[in-house]
């Protein structure tokens, strides 16, 4: 490497990591990383790493300039490359978080007794029901136009006190499809993916849907669930609890949601 | 020497190895058009977990190079040793308290850590200084306290076992000498070859120029350093939330010992933030015992994969082997005496 290699190479990658941050907080895509609360410190990250791309263009000219050698390179260096190899080949997009393994759920479920024989094999994906989730979406009492705050009320002991004022009321849900081993036989949950910081720490979180089959629904496929709230027993590592569930329900394939809508926070 | 071109060494190794995977992968890509594989949608989750991990922590550990730097340009081992006790058990509770007030997260302190070494603090209350600050901070505990709202004890229990465990296993450590459990020894010079002592033998001169451009200088050189360790701990951390299926630990998780000893694992594994793993562990109490949570929640904060490699290129490799193994079995018998005492919701 020449006399200043080392400073041109460690300038070339500071630039390539200021480039990811600058270009993830300009275009937005930040939000599928990182909760909104984040994106403030990122900001900080990207104008200190542009900092110190202005001073070390300053010691390139002050070593080419002068007689100074920049000493060895480490070649752990090249480790900085690794990262922007992948965000530049393998682009995450707003189907990847909900494809992630090893992801927790949380118990909070309703349950779409029989809803197999409502989904509808044919439907294309519903762009209302996509446009929707930016307003108000996963959760709408539709009888009363209130909103469950999914922030809030959703996914926290809201649904476990209120379950018998809940009896009886109809219900739409926005999620993705999830299921695995643990879950009571056909039943997939109606799920979104709650961040608190950033996407490596996302927890499955959303409504059982009890299904007579789940050959009509896929994991990850994103669906819009309207039923009626029942009270029901749901076994969960091998205890029972009453839970209100999704009783009736009417099943559409939707878009996934914006980036924007891709989680949501506690 | 000898030392260094094992550094050095083990640097290639890890670089050859993770630009090979790269160049494969990009081979891959490119070469096969396998745009609807699941090996695209599996490497497009890691390149998720990978950079989610590295947006979150890039800033912090920037803030904390930079404050860093300045402490190696500003303060001076006098100062250290005049604001710490002269008491050596109230060092270590002082250093603890300092956690307190201090809203930094495991990936900024280390840094930070390392520059108070440099400048003379000694090593039980920098260590302490160290594993307490990412639990008993404030935003740390009020998250804990949100994602705990059925089980409102497990914020100060939290509080209290992370902030005597580090006490404690700052206390087991602290016979160590202080700069020479630092990579690189007693005198570290930085990669523009300054020879970091106090200010006057620093020969950084008042002049704010010169000052403006030592900080720079130490900014960069502690960001190569440090940044190399925290993207290769990034890297193997994301490659295990992909790859490692965590139901195979949670699958053995049952009696008491078993249970703290799996959420210990899984809290190494997942290196999360400790300002978000208080939501993730609430996850897990359905199949393990309270206690065992605990342990997840105080584990997590002092040691995880992305951590370890910052501390292995920070502290000596044999310093943080036994620094390694002292906080798990601190952490360890802080969750057993708490599975003994409490007994029921949190046996």
């Amino acid at each position: 490497m020449g006399k200043c290699g080392v400073k041109i190479l460690w300038l070339f990658i500071l630039m390539s990591l200021t480039a990811v941050l600058g270009v993830a907080l300009i275009s937005g895509n930040i939000l599928l990383y990182l909760a909104p609360r984040m994106v403030p410190m990122v900001w900080f990250g990207a104008i200190v790493l542009a900092g110190l791309c202005v001073y070390q263009g300053y010691e390139i000219v002050h070593c080419l300039r002068s007689a100074q050698t920049a000493g060895k390179g480490r070649p752990g260096m090249l480790l900085f490359f690794v990262p922007v190899v992948f965000i530049l080949t393998a682009v995450p997009d707003t189907s990847t978080p909900g494809s992630l393994p090893n992801q927790n759920v949380r118990l909070v479920s309703v349950t779409a007794k029989n809803a197999a024989d409502t989904v509808r094999e044919d439907t294309e994906p519903d762009e209302a029901a996509g446009s929707d989730a930016a307003d108000c979406l996963p959760c709408v009492l539709e009888d009363e136009h209130a909103f469950f705050n999914p922030s809030v009320d959703l996914f926290s002991d809201y649904l476990f006190e209120t379950a018998e004022a809940l009896d009886g009321r109809t219900v739409t849900v926005y999620g993705f499809v999830y299921f695995d081993d643990s879950f009571p036989e056909n039943t997939v949950l109606v799920s979104r993916l709650m961040i608190t910081c950033c996407a490596a720490d996302a927890s499955i979180v959303g409504f059982h849907v009890q299904t007579e089959t789940q050959d009509g629904l896929e994991l990850n496929e994103w669906i819009r669930v309207t039923g009626t709230i029942r009270i029901m027993e749901i076994p969960y590592y091998g205890n029972d609890y009453d839970l209100p569930v999704l009783t009736d329900g009417l099943i559409l394939r939707c878009d996934a949601p914006d980036i924007e809508n891709a989680y949501i926070y506690p | 020497m000898h030392s260094m071109t094992n550094n050095q060494n083990i640097q290639k190794g890890a670089a050859f190895l993770l630009i090979a995977a790269s160049v494969f992968w990009v081979g891959f890509c490119f070469g096969a058009g396998v745009s609807q594989t699941d090996i695209l949608r599996d490497m497009r989750g890691f390149s998720l977990v990978l950079w989610s991990i590295l947006f979150e922590a890039l800033p912090f550990v920037l803030l904390g190079i930079i404050v860093s730097s300045l402490i190696q340009v500003f303060v001076t081992e006098d100062m250290i040793l005049r604001i710490m006790p002269d008491n050596r058990f109230m060092r270590l509770v002082f250093a603890a308290m300092i956690g307190l007030i201090f809203p930094v997260c495991e990936c900024a302190i280390i840094p930070i850590t390392r520059g108070l070494m440099k400048k003379g603090m000694p090593v039980g209350p920098a260590i302490t200084f160290m594993l307490a600050t990412p639990i008993v901070n404030l935003i740390v505990l009020l998250s804990t306290y949100n994602a705990f709202t059925t089980m409102p004890q497990m914020m100060p229990l939290r509080a209290a076992c992370g902030f005597v465990g580090a006490i404690v296993i700052g206390a087991l450590v602290s016979r160590a000498q202080g700069k020479a459990v630092l990579k690189g020894g007693a005198e570290p010079v930085c990669a523009y070859g300054a020879h970091h002592g106090d200010e006057a033998q620093h020969g950084h001169s008042r002049n704010k120029r010169a000052i403006f451009r030592a900080v720079m200088q130490h900014t960069n050189a502690e960001l190569q350093s440090v940044g190399m360790y925290l993207i290769f701990g990034a890297v193997i951390a994301a490659a295990v939330q992909m790859a490692v299926p965590t139901d195979v630990l949670t699958g053995i998780g049952g009696g008491r010992i078993a249970s703290i000893a799996v959420m210990m694992a899984l809290a190494f594994l997942l290196s999360l933030c400790s300002e978000a793993d208080a939501f993730v562990a609430n996850t897990f109490l359905y199949q393990f015992s309270g206690a065992s949570v605990l342990a997840f929640l105080i584990v997590g904060p002092m040691i995880d994969l992305k951590n370890t490699f910052m501390m292995f290129g920070s502290f000596s490799k044999k310093f943080t082997i036994r620094l390694i193994l002292t906080i798990l079995l601190v952490c360890f018998a802080l969750a057993l005496v708490a599975s003994l005492l409490i007994g029921g919701m949190y046996g």
